[in-house]
């Protein structure tokens, strides 16, 4: 007898876990009585639990002092600091609980209820009615934890009502004459008001209203409506309502299928008052339609291969902007459509582009459309010779309507705007073409071989070899501005690239009471002949060459496949690497690079300017360097050097540091870059980014975040945050100062407030004050 | 659906004719006492005492043929595994001793009552017949009483189920 | 003081094997591009491209990555350049290894800078090569540190 009362007493585990959705009873469920004492009387067939009582019961657990169990109107009355767990979760403390013998109805006296969500009901009596809907006579619903140390202080918000109705079938909760309290103060009145049942992810309803208030779009209210379709679908049509600019109307579907995913969403409005927006080419004073379109999928085809896309289409640059959709700080719009293959050792992607640039300066028809995008790379898993053997490829073809001409040295005055589609010829002095009108397709492969060998005292050989082939289709449509880069006829030609080289490394190590020291000179020697066709076709994927120490040894300095380093050099280095006992460790690598002989293919530039002071058109570069700390995890410092060859001057400077210790949390980056007038940079760029995060107490913190225009010395951006965060509210008052935008001068302060009540929902609302513009918001 | 008129039986109030079986008898007289050892059976009506030894204390003479049934039964002790079955109810227990004067029953040891689909485990059951209760007890040790019970379905205050 | 790390004439007996210990360290399979790169670098540094023997080690790295810039365009409200930051953990287990302490574990971070112009398609290209760049310097910096504790501890 003894197994099967064990067998019928559910393991504790299984108590908490079983969350079922309804209360389906376990019709031939056997209610397990423990207790230090059991009392029978048979005239009243009433059996009495007594001492610390325990009755486990299809899942649920009620225990007591003493539990009498009238067997005859199948009945139990539990009396003295009465504990039930419910099979959900629900936890319910109470003095005196009387509940029929299948827990299903019940009437408690002034109990406390916590549900599995972590949210408790406290009421002075509750019924329960038919396993299903409990009602709580004026009770009070809290998320909040109740203080443990001094139970009856009252928590930081409750809901205090005369009726709380909460359905469990149903997934809901209501309240009767209700009024929210902040530590017992009541602040609002309710005098009927519902949410769903805390444990519910997703419910058909009307999300939390955001209030609007800016002097573009005078005040509003957007309240969005979700429709839970089905658990893979689900519609949200937000309607808001504008006192200046009228009705704005915002649909997202979102559809989750077997393999993958996709969303689709769009607004659209009819703008009352458009002059509110600057004038064009700065706002769209001049539109009264405007909207957004965008739709994202991704979708699995099997482990290794995936597809997808991204496209947006806007009515105009602001649009997101002005009715802040969608996130904020939208420089541009890519729209995408890939397909993708990531195998144990190759990588494929096939892709388009199409780019709407959302910047003052950005003119449509200078953007190109890139279609295809193919690029294919692939070690080989066998060794080739006794080497590796990798084989990538690249196909490129792009169109574009009007070509993308730049001033560079100072001293042109002409003030750039997006109307005029400007031409060299249009400036009094010099000018690049980083894009050129017409169509252009280059189709790319190179193979390359290396293999290390390590001789008997530890020097490490590298002897590799590559060879690469273009072939290329220029047709520059026949304008001025072209002309005077490259002949607009239409032209097909090959390029090719062949080189060997070495590359010498011996590494040294120590290991002391400090830790290991490891000690690296590393030399690596290239010959190739020169680069062909300089110039001669548009550069579009290798415009930016950043020398720094992560180009130093590379095969190939270039940044893309447009141009391909000809010539002989040698990259000169040497490397140290600190790993302290206590795990610290400290990476240093100086070096220098050197053109041999040949052309120095960074010496002549194409139209893109790509190697104009970038530091390695003499036959001595720059040096570069850097100097990493890796200290734990909460310090690390990481800062990389361009210094000129001839006088040690600092040509690029950049300072990362990330800091943790106690309730600060900061970091910082500084960067300086020199001017580069060749390539448009007339003046010194200096900057500072810094974002930080103090812990005052274990919920209040303060945020402080901005990023300053040392050359400038103003602020480009700041934000400062307070906000006060427990597990049942979340409050953050955040003040922020976006620099001007779209060239008006004019600064933008923003308030933003959120409050969130866990499972009431949350409200947030934020203004834009511009001072500088008359309007008081 | 009485849980304890399993003992009814064993009243001394009840006119039922007392059968003793076992495979030995050893009479003490002087100590009025008649101890009976290996499978004893004791049926009374419809309840029924299986146990390995019993000593019945009886008052006045014994005789060898009846002895229980023509003097009035003072006490009974059962030792080494008692079991008591009556219609659906079972009661077993290492000891059980009923004493008719007190018309109480105190059985120790594992004590188990079962009754139909119901069971409850502990380690001292004690009745009182004229009360008409009984107590299931911990031996005061860190052990607990468990009872195993199918709730009554239907509404409440239906009949009982027999 | 200094000795050659693969030196096998250096009087630490087991040290000439540093090159076949790393040559046994089975690296995880990649799930997105840059993991790949570091993978493959990985590979190559501690095989050398010959024909990997019988797996000893199993390493396992995980990365983050983010862009950052201090210097934006106040007119355009553009970064001009901007840094691709990749961080990585490793952890290097024995394999058949039970007991779940891990032979060897560190971080290593790469960072690696192009230049933004208004041409968002010549940018994209900037940011993939960064990205391969950043991942170089992800493998060098595992192989050095994991490289010099097996040679201090044989």
């Amino acid at each position: 007898v003894d197994a099967a009362a064990q067998a019928q007493q559910p393991p504790a585990n299984d108590l908490a876990s079983s969350l079922t959705a309804g209360r389906n009873d376990d019709p031939n469920a056997r209610m397990l009585v423990e207790a230090a004492e059991v009392l029978y009387d048979y005239d009243k067939e009433t059996v009495s639990a007594i001492g610390d009582a325990v009755i486990y019961y299809d899942g649920s657990v009620l225990q007591a002092d003493r539990v009498i169990y009238d067997q005859k109107n199948g009945r139990l009355r539990a009396t003295g600091n009465v504990r039930l767990l419910e099979r959900d979760g629900n936890v319910i403390h109470s003095e005196s609980l009387d509940m029929s013998d299948d827990f299903a109805q019940g009437f408690v006296q002034s109990l406390q209820v916590e549900t599995a969500a972590r949210t408790n009901f406290a009421a002075t009596s509750a019924q329960r009615k038919d396993g299903r809907i409990t009602v709580f006579e004026n009770g009070v619903y809290s998320a909040c934890a109740t203080c443990k140390d001094n139970p009856d202080r009252p928590p930081l918000w409750r809901v205090r009502a005369a009726r709380i109705i909460s359905d469990q079938q149903e997934k809901m909760v209501y309240y009767e004459d209700a009024r929210l309290e902040f530590f017992g103060v009541p602040i609002a009145y309710l005098p009927f008001f519902q949410h769903p049942d805390p444990t519910v992810k997703r419910k058909s309803g009307l999300l939390v209203p955001t209030y609007i208030a800016s002097s573009e779009l005078g005040f509003g209210v957007r309240v969005p409506y979700f429709w839970n379709i089905a658990p893979n679908k689900d519609l949200t049509i937000t309607p808001t309502v504008m006192s200046r600019q009228g009705l704005m109307l915002e649909g997202e579907w979102r559809h989750r299928l077997l393999n993958g995913a996709y969303t689709i969403r769009a607004a659209g409005v009819f703008q009352a008052d458009s002059d509110a927006f600057p004038a064009s080419p700065f706002g769209a004073a001049d539109e009264d339609a405007r909207g957004a379109f965008q739709t994202r999928g991704e979708f699995a085809i099997n482990q290794h291969w995936e597809w997808g896309w991204n496209i947006n289409l806007l009515s105009d640059k602001w649009v997101l902007d002005d009715y802040n959709l969608w996130g904020s700080g939208w420089n541009e719009a890519i729209s995408t459509i890939y397909l993708t293959g990531l195998e144990d050792r190759s990588y494929f992607d096939l892709r388009g582009y199409y780019f709407l640039g959302l910047s003052s300066d950005d003119r449509q028809k200078e953007l190109p459309v890139v279609f295809p995008l193919v690029d294919y790379n692939r070690v080989f898993d066998q060794p080739v010779l006794g080497g590796e053997m990798t084989f990538s490829a690249n196909f490129t073809s792009l169109r574009r309507l009007e070509g993308d001409f730049e001033p560079t040295s100072p001293g042109n005055t002409l003030a750039l705007n997006s109307t005029t589609n400007y031409t060299c010829n249009s400036f009094t002095v010099d000018c690049l073409a980083p894009g050129i009108a017409g169509n252009y397709t280059r189709a790319s492969a190179d193979l390359q071989w290396r293999k290390q060998i390590i001789d008997r005292i530890g020097q490490v050989w590298t002897p590799f070899a590559f060879v690469r082939g273009d072939m290329i289709w220029r047709d520059p449509s026949d304008t001025v501005g072209n002309a005077s880069f490259m002949s607009t006829d239409q032209e097909f030609y090959t390029r090719g690239m062949a080189g060997a080289g070495l590359e010498y490394r011996f590494p040294l190590v120590a290991a002391n009471a400090l830790g290991t020291h490891t000690v690296e000179p590393i030399a690596q020697f290239i010959a190739r002949p020169n680069e062909q066709h300089i110039g001669e076709a548009p550069n579009e994927d290798a415009q930016s060459l950043f020398f720094d120490d992560t180009t130093l040894f590379a095969w190939d300095k270039f940044s893309g496949w447009d141009r391909v380093e000809g010539g002989g050099r040698a990259n000169i280095g040497l490397q140290y690497t600190w790993q302290m006992p206590a795990g610290t460790m400290i990476n240093v690598l100086f070096g220098q690079s050197y053109h041999l002989f040949g052309l120095n293919s960074f010496a002549r530039s194409d139209a893109a300017g790509t190697g104009l002071d970038s530091g390695l058109e003499g036959d001595t570069s720059d040096y570069v360097a850097r100097f990493f700390v890796q200290a734990s995890p909460n310090f690390a410092l990481a800062s990389r050097f361009r210094l000129s060859e001839d006088d040690f001057n600092a040509e690029a400077t950049e300072i990362e540091g990330r800091f943790s210790r106690g309730r600060l949390t900061s970091s910082l980056m500084y960067a300086r870059y020199d001017e580069r007038p060749r390539l448009g940079f007339t003046d010194v760029r200096e900057g500072i980014l810094t974002s930080n995060r103090l812990n005052l107490t274990e919920n209040v913190y303060l945020r402080a975040g901005a990023l300053y225009d040392i050359e400038r010395d103003e602020f480009s951006n700041t934000s400062f945050g307070l906000g006060y965060l427990d597990e049942c509210f979340d409050l953050e008052v955040t003040y922020a100062t976006d620099y001007s935008r779209d060239g008006n001068k004019e600064r933008v302060h923003q308030m933003f407030v959120k409050l969130s009540l866990r499972t009431l929902g949350d409200a947030n609302i934020s203004t834009s004050i511009d001072t500088d513009s008359d309007s008081t918001f | 659906q009485q849980a304890t008129n399993a003992f009814d039986g064993f009243s001394s109030n009840s006119d039922e004719p007392v059968n003793i079986e076992a495979d030995r008898l050893d009479v003490r007289d002087k100590d009025q006492a008649a101890v009976f050892t290996g499978n004893v059976v004791v049926t009374q009506g419809e309840s029924r005492l299986e146990t390995k030894a019993l000593t019945v204390f009886y008052t006045g003479g014994a005789t060898a043929d009846a002895p229980a049934s023509s003097r009035s039964i003072r006490r009974l002790e059962a030792d080494g595994g008692v079991v008591v079955i009556s219609k659906d109810q079972k009661a077993t227990g290492n000891t059980g001793v009923f004493d008719m004067a007190s018309n109480t029953i105190v059985m120790t040891g594992g004590v188990t009552v079962s009754q139909g689909p119901n069971v409850i485990r502990g380690d001292r059951l004690f009745v009182d017949l004229t009360k008409q209760t009984s107590r299931i007890e911990t031996g005061g040790n860190t052990g607990r009483v468990r009872g195993l019970f199918l709730p009554n379905k239907g509404t409440p205050g239906a009949p009982p189920r027999n | 003081c200094l000795r050659p790390l693969y030196g096998d004439t250096s009087p630490a007996p087991g040290n000439q094997n540093v090159r076949d210990r790393l040559s046994a360290i089975e690296v995880q399979e990649a799930t997105n591009r840059i993991d790949q790169q570091i993978r493959n670098d990985l590979i190559f540094a501690f095989t050398g491209g010959a024909a990997a023997p019988e797996p000893l080690y199993r390493l396992r790295v995980e990365t983050n990555d983010a862009l950052q810039s201090a210097v934006v365009d106040p007119f355009t409200s553009r970064p001009t350049t901007e840094t691709y930051a990749l961080d990585a953990t490793f952890r290097l287990d024995r394999i058949g290894s039970t007991d779940g302490k891990p032979v060897f574990q560190g971080r290593a971070f790469g960072r690696a800078s192009y230049d933004r112009s208004r041409q968002r398609f010549a940018t994209i290209r900037a940011r993939r090569d960064a990205e391969d760049r950043a991942a170089d310097v992800v493998a060098q910096q595992i192989t050095t540190q994991i490289a010099a504790h097996l040679a201090t501890n044989p």
